[in-house]
């Protein structure tokens, strides 16, 4: 199994780091581009969420990432010291299908975070919140 | 991520290139905006050179759409890559934007 970790900021610069890491670990673990997408997509929506929503927009506060690749899936964790916040107590959008004037935005992140990984979950321990996303890597080519 | 805008006769054609997300929202948000409170055209929006999407980069799109349906003027996309086309789908904006597999094609509709 193979690990990297890196630590960001909560901050748009973070994000940054983040995606610019990610892309040349895929690179290197040989990673297809559509999981590469679906973690990309992932991790943009669960950070954005932690820094808006866990920090309240604070700069400076750390978020670390965990990427392991395993035999058949590429995990990532995401650990953050924010208030708990369990992301998936966001209520799922119920309007995917309504017209345009009664679609509402919020919650829209978290949704499509499920629907691009195959295990999203959450836990509280030691006053930080951990998220875990798990991607099959058998998906696409 | 590069945002080329022409007036192509009856129509703004912005090709979009790079990532639309959280790192550009700033730029697209206030391209679109004003394009979308100008309203004098439709918009055809050509992804093909167009990687990455996320959340906020579809608010910035349904934005402008509520904006221009107010002028009777569409926004309309063309040339989605699979996996964005995906994020359309899973959010059920598929079903929001009139999507076209060809600028021709796209082109050809709102004519």
């Amino acid at each position: 199994m193979r690990n990297h970790i890196i630590n960001i900021k909560s901050r748009l610069s973070g994000i940054q780091i983040m995606n610019e890491q990610l892309a040349k670990m895929c690179k290197e673990w040989e990673i297809s581009k559509d999981v590469a997408f679906s973690m990309n997509l992932a991790l943009e929506e669960i950070v954005t969420n932690i820094i808006n929503h866990g920090y309240n927009g604070k700069e400076d506060c750390d978020i670390t990432i965990r990427f392991s690749l395993e035999a058949r899936n590429l995990r990532i964790q995401i650990k953050d010291g924010a208030h708990a916040f369990n992301p998936l107590d966001v209520a799922e959008p119920t309007d995917l299908d309504k017209p345009l004037e009664e679609r509402n935005i919020g919650g829209l992140g978290i949704h499509l975070v499920k629907k691009f990984t195959d295990n999203f979950s959450y836990r509280r321990n030691n006053n930080k919140n951990i998220i875990t996303i798990l991607k099959s890597l058998e998906h696409g080519d | 991520m590069e945002i080329k805008h022409t007036k192509n006769g009856q129509v703004h054609l912005v090709e979009l290139e790079g990532r639309l997300d959280a790192l550009n929202n700033a730029k697209a948000e206030s391209f679109f905006n004003q394009l979308s409170d100008d309203a004098d055209l439709n918009i055809l929006v050509d992804c093909e050179k167009l990687d990455f999407i996320n959340s906020s980069g579809l608010r910035i799109l349904i934005m402008s759409l509520k904006k221009l349906k107010k002028s009777d003027k569409l926004l309309i996309l063309c040339n989605l890559q699979k996996n964005i086309e995906e994020v359309f789908q899973f959010s059920g904006f598929d079903n929001l934007f009139k999507i076209f597999g060809s600028k021709q094609e796209a082109l050809n509709a709102l004519s």
